[in-house]
């Protein structure tokens, strides 16, 4: 397990100073946490200052109960010496060399001889076809998958992805966020992970700390972190559900639902669901819809604002709906009351 | 008409050597400045910067003037000079001086550029996969800013064999020492040797030509 402690302080402007104060596990299991806010919160300039590419005004940063940085006692470790990997929107590969020389040079550079053999690591990111071309004639998803070997062949603790697949199409993305998912874990490198795109977080981290205006917000469990977001308009639910037969799929915790589409017995979907395609209500009063999928759930949270009400409901996964007031004020939802929680079949969206 | 005489193949020589000279001269600090103004962010920066072009705008006669108040007998670093032997007004060492001095803003100008054009964040990441700063420097941003900083090169090196102003008034016109090419044609036009000045006009035409089309080159290598 690799622990992340950061208190940072940096004036930036004028008008904004980051101040920034959280911690990360990062575990075996699931290595990858989140920073999520929206753009210009200060997401981007604390990795640069984790990174070391940047200096805090005053504060602690410490991986593993070793020191990064500590303005108090002067203790500033190098950025090439801190082995934390970084990876960005846009790769930021070296255009003066070819794919096998950007891995090369990461190569060559690694202090820590134990990490991945570069072979592994090419073949489980498929860029051996890539080793011989010039950067400028990679795609957008095949220049991340070299940057993120690159930064893997330096042997990081830590690897901070900057909004690493913010620049695909969504569905180059969700296969990028596999990607991620799968090298971090193969590899046993933590990873902390960038976005303010609420799907990306909530598909690819355990943990969240959610920012805004230079500070950390909330931080705990993704799914509660996430479901604290007062954002206007419809938002997506994400979650993963496995297949039982056919086009039946089980949530954690048991519940089935029927997805649009069929699949092997045991194998694993994310799913996209948005919160204003849910209905809420009692079993009682919502008769038979036509809708399919209808499963039993548990209010945790109520949010009153922009003329609606945003329930989260538990069935297994913590789902947000939108409701209007009126709704809210007929069925009497508050935390603890049990409610149907309905959606039709075509309604659900299967992520590559 | 193109046969070229004993005294204006020495013009020749010795514009050459000058050139080069000024060239390798000139290069180190304008690359060392040019990369330290393009990166940092300071009060006085602008007032530097100024400070380091102001030969591109000052008359050449003026700038010559202030170097022959340095380096002559009674200036500064004259008799310094001097005492070991090693004299620089009415010498072909004055010619390199003034050259290297005329031709350092628009080498330092270009170097500025280049690095400016390096994306800061290639070096940043160096760091972060084990690059130290030099190692960063050596292996990202000199590649990247090369294509600039030879076309800055040639720039010089053509700046300096076109150099007069400053060079008459610190070398003076002594044959075989300090007569380059432009000192030369002047010397040509003063005795009024029509076919002379043809002829060595011609020759700076092609080398000046010649410059600016390896610098072209060079720009476009950069970019693509």
């Amino acid at each position: 397990m690799t622990r992340l402690d950061v208190w940072a302080r940096r004036r930036l402007s004028e008008w904004f100073t980051l101040d920034v104060d959280f911690a990360f596990h990062f575990h075996e299991d699931q290595p990858v946490a989140a920073l999520f806010g929206p753009s210009g919160c200060g997401k981007s300039t604390t990795l640069s200052l984790i990174a070391g590419l940047m200096a805090p005004d005053e504060g602690r940063i410490e991986l593993d109960d070793a020191p990064l940085v500590d303005t108090a006692s002067g203790v500033h470790v190098a950025p090439d010496r801190r082995a934390v990997g970084f990876v960005s929107q846009d790769g930021l590969l070296f255009p003066h060399l070819s794919v096998a020389g950007n891995l090369a040079y990461a190569e060559r550079r690694c202090r820590d001889r134990s990490h991945a053999a570069r072979e592994e690591i090419v073949e489980v990111l498929a860029l051996g076809p890539l080793l011989s071309r010039s950067t400028s004639a990679l795609s957008g998803g095949e220049r991340q998958r070299v940057a993120l070997a690159r930064a893997l062949l330096s042997g990081p603790r830590l690897l901070l992805l900057d909004e690493p697949v913010s620049a695909l199409d969504e569905s180059a993305r969700f296969e990028a966020l596999s990607l991620i998912e799968r090298v971090t874990r193969q590899f046993a490198v933590p990873a902390l992970f960038v976005s303010h795109q609420r799907t990306e977080v909530a598909r690819i981290a355990r943990e969240t700390a959610r920012m805004s205006e230079g500070r950390i917000v909330a931080r705990g469990d993704t799914a509660r972190v996430l479901s604290d977001t007062r954002e206007s308009g419809a938002i997506p639910n994400l979650f993963r559900a496995v297949y039982t037969m056919a086009d039946v799929a089980e949530l954690p915790g048991g519940a089935m639902i029927q997805l649009p589409r069929a699949g092997a017995p045991g194998g694993g979907v994310w799913c996209r669901l948005s919160s204003g395609a849910i209905a809420l209500g009692s079993f009682d009063e919502m008769g038979a819809p036509s809708a399919r999928n209808r499963l039993s759930g548990r209010v945790v949270a109520l949010d009153e604002s922009n003329g609606r009400v945003r329930v989260a409901v538990d069935v297994g996964v913590v789902l947000q709906a939108d409701v209007t007031p009126e709704t809210a004020c007929r069925f009497s939802f508050r935390p603890g009351a049990v409610v149907a929680c309905v959606f039709k079949v075509h309604s659900l969206e299967l992520l590559p | 008409m193109f046969a070229l005489s004993a005294g204006e193949w020495q013009a020749l020589r010795l514009s050459a050597v000058v050139g080069l000279g000024a060239t390798l001269v000139v290069m180190p600090p304008a690359i060392v400045l040019g990369r330290w103004l393009a990166v940092s962010s300071f009060r006085f920066k602008a007032l530097i910067d100024t400070v380091l072009l102001l030969p591109l705008v000052l008359p050449p006669v003026v700038t010559g003037y202030g170097l022959l108040v340095f380096f002559g007998r009674r200036g500064s670093l004259g008799p310094a000079l001097d005492a070991p032997g090693l004299p620089v007004v009415f010498t072909w060492r004055a010619c390199v001086i003034a050259s290297a001095v005329m031709a350092f803003p628009l080498a330092y100008r270009a170097c500025r550029i280049a690095f400016e054009e390096v994306d800061a964040r290639l070096p940043a990441v160096a760091r972060t996969l084990g690059a130290s700063r030099t190692d960063s420097f050596f292996t990202v941003t000199l590649p990247l800013a090369r294509g600039g900083i030879l076309s800055a090169m040639v720039l010089a090196f053509a700046r300096s064999v076109g150099e007069f102003g400053a060079t008459i008034v610190l070398a003076g016109n002594v044959e075989g020492e300090t007569r380059t090419l432009p000192v030369a044609v002047f010397q040509e036009i003063q005795s009024r040797g029509a076919e002379g000045v043809w002829r060595l006009a011609v020759l700076c035409v092609i080398l000046a030509a010649g410059a600016l089309v390896a610098s072209e080159l060079l720009a476009r290598r950069k970019h693509s």
